[in-house]
């Protein structure tokens, strides 16, 4: 059974292999190209001294808080690559497609479990053996490569916004190796429905799509309370640190004294309090966040919500394939 | 054989369609929004009052086109999504076309029931096509619209993100997905390695032509001094594809947007005398020859691999 297994995926097993050969092609020179610009130009260092107050004095020189010149050299330099990583959101997609979707689907549709289920090898053992394999080489593949991309976000996470934010989140850490699970658990439970290869693939691609942007839009904001902070409008000779704390801004809301809302957005007015008056004392900014301290803490939360999900879709087909005719 | 056809792919127009709805039901309400705000904010009066001149100068109005640009530039983010969309098309419509008759060996039943192999190969490619093409023009109407007030208070519509996602390209991309997919059929005859092929092929071909993209036509230049009161209008959307300082003899010194000093300035001016900036580009008015000429080229490699299916059809197929 294991060397069936393995003759069947042998193929795709390769195949993986390239892409992994290829990505770290890619992604080795031009990462460690950013990594060395990153500590050369002393941006590192900078970033690691910055003042991590709600509010910082402004630069007396150049009128600019800390940092600035440097990041945003690095930042024309380097910045366009950030969304490259976002076309990581398709990877695990596409192991669900190519290994979860056929796995019980192409048996079926050719009729070849009959073959094996016939042989003195029973069903528990012959999805046993299948799913194990195809899920380990899965999990290895979705830890090879999110290792090498975690590793080449580094430099653009600290330099752009928060590590929480959207599309961000979802490419490094341990959060991509729960969805390549869940999408092969998907896949591999389509097929005990379906079961012809095309439609199977079809509700895979669905499925995977609708759970993960309604996972990420709706509830990953809320998976802890997040915190309040405000400061006044009139800042004095200072300015709000707004990007480079690396929180994850969720709203802004400018407020008069008595609490109620005049804008969404932040305003401020530094210079002396009197100049600053346009909107009476009390004026304040209202932000919601998720501080950035909580970047782990939400990857095990979400990465443990997949891998519930696929353990729950693998037992449901598990059940359903010892019923299959 | 037309009713053959029908019958096989009817689920999957059916799907296609759901899907087509499905994306208009996320795209017309928020598009609208975006639109209203676009109107509304008097942002798009003030982009088309706005100066076209090559330099404006230095307090000129940006029209609050940033600040518009940030509130939704999640949209703009989300509009990558769009970018693997034709090739969802070629790997669900075009793959199988071929290789899943292959695989089922159902192929033999229609050639010896008196349809030779160029009749059905015709029906099917031309039902197929001409269902490829609506569903793609629909899409990259309804898209190129949603994201109209994005890509004018932007920089630039020739950035990859608008660029792929607008205008007739992703027609041009969604007509060769399809013909990839039925080549590779044609070629690996069974379902799974014809899907893998018609992916790795989409995505090489996609990378290769837009790393070509800037090179379609000579890139202009444009050189101002550094001594000025005046700055490069951003809001006539060129595409800058490189800027930077250069010294007198021409060598560049740093790369930077804009160097500058004011004329009337008290303080001595740090740069050489006689460098100057100079940024290369293409300016925005190209933006539908880019189009065409991109949406040419995949069009072109389209009816190549659709010729090699043909012929892979009629010789080669048992």
């Amino acid at each position: 059974m294991f060397w069936l297994t393995w003759r069947q995926h042998r193929k795709e097993t390769l195949f993986v292999i390239a892409a992994l050969a290829v990505l770290a092609v890619l992604l080795i020179p031009s990462g460690r190209q950013m990594h060395s610009a990153f500590t050369g130009t002393g941006l590192a260092d900078c970033l690691r001294g910055l003042d991590r107050s709600v509010l910082v004095p402004l630069n007396p020189d150049t009128g600019k808080t800390d940092c600035g010149p440097l990041l945003a050299q690095f930042n024309s330099r380097f910045g366009g690559r950030a969304p490259l990583g976002i076309l990581f959101f398709f990877v695990p997609l596409l192991v669900g497609l190519f290994f979860g979707a056929p796995l019980v689907s192409r048996e079926i549709e050719h009729g070849t479990h009959r073959l094996v289920w016939t042989q003195g090898v029973s069903r528990l053992r012959w999805t046993a053996v299948k799913f194990g394999l195809v899920i380990a080489g899965a999990v290895v593949f979705a830890a090879a490569y999110t290792v090498l991309l975690t590793w080449w976000m580094t430099p653009l996470n600290m330099v752009g916004g928060s590590r929480l934010s959207l599309l961000v989140f979802d490419q490094q850490g341990i959060v991509p190796i729960a969805y390549t699970l869940f999408a092969v658990a998907l896949g591999a439970l389509a097929g005990t429905f379906t079961r012809r290869v095309l439609p199977t693939m079809a509700v895979t691609v669905a499925g995977f799509l609708v759970v993960r942007l309604l996972i990420a839009w709706r509830a990953r904001p809320q998976y802890l309370a997040p915190e309040r902070r405000t400061y006044p409008y009139a800042v004095g000779e200072s300015a709000p640190n707004d990007l480079l704390a690396g929180d994850w801004v969720l709203s802004q809301g400018f407020h008069d004294a008595d609490g109620s809302l005049l804008q969404s957005g932040t305003v401020w007015c530094s210079g002396p309090a009197d100049a600053c008056t346009e909107f009476g004392a009390g004026a304040y900014n209202l932000e919601l966040y998720q501080p950035a301290e909580r970047f782990w803490t939400f990857q095990y939360i979400e990465a443990g919500l997949f891998t519930a999900l696929a353990v729950a879709l693998l037992a449901l087909a598990v059940h359903r394939i010892r019923r299959l005719a | 054989m037309l009713w053959l056809t029908w019958r096989q792919h009817r689920t999957h127009v059916l799907f296609a369609v759901l899907a087509l709805a499905a994306l208009a039901a996320v795209l017309v309400p928020t598009g609208r929004q975006m639109h209203r705000v676009f109107v509304d904010s008097g942002l798009s009066g003030c982009l088309d009052a706005m100066s076209r001149a090559e330099f404006v100068p230095e307090d000129a109005t940006d029209c609050g086109a940033g600040r518009f640009a940030d509130r939704y530039g999640l949209f703009g983010t989300v509009a990558i999504v769009f970018a693997v969309l034709p090739l969802l098309v070629g790997m669900f419509f075009g793959a199988p076309l071929v290789a899943r008759e292959v695989e089922h060996g159902t192929h033999r039943l229609v050639w010896t029931q008196g349809t030779t192999r160029l009749r059905w190969a015709a029906v099917k490619l031309s039902l197929v096509g001409t269902v490829t093409l609506a569903l793609a023009v629909a899409y990259a109407e309804l898209v190129s619209w949603w994201l109209t007030p994005l890509a004018r208070a932007g920089a630039s519509r020739f950035s990859s993100l608008t660029f792929d996602v607008v205008g007739v390209v992703p027609i041009g991309y969604t007509v060769f997905a399809v013909a990839a997919g039925i080549a590779a059929g044609t070629v690996w005859r069974r379902m799974v390695p014809a899907m893998a092929a018609t992916l790795v092929a989409f995505l090489a071909t996609r990378v290769a032509v837009a790393v070509a993209r800037p090179h379609f036509l000579p890139v202009r230049e444009r050189r101002f001094p550094v001594v000025t009161d005046t700055r490069p209008n951003a809001l006539l959307g060129d595409w800058l594809l490189d800027y930077g300082l250069y010294a007198p003899d021409g060598h560049k010194l740093r790369r930077v947007y804009r160097a500058s000093c004011a004329p009337a300035a008290t303080e001595p001016c740090p740069y050489l005398p006689g460098s100057y900036n100079l940024h290369t580009y293409q300016p925005a008015d190209r933006f539908w020859l880019f189009q065409h000429i991109e949406a040419g080229i995949f069009a072109a490699l389209a009816v190549v691999l659709l010729a090699l299916a043909v012929h892979r059809i009629r010789r080669r197929i048992a």
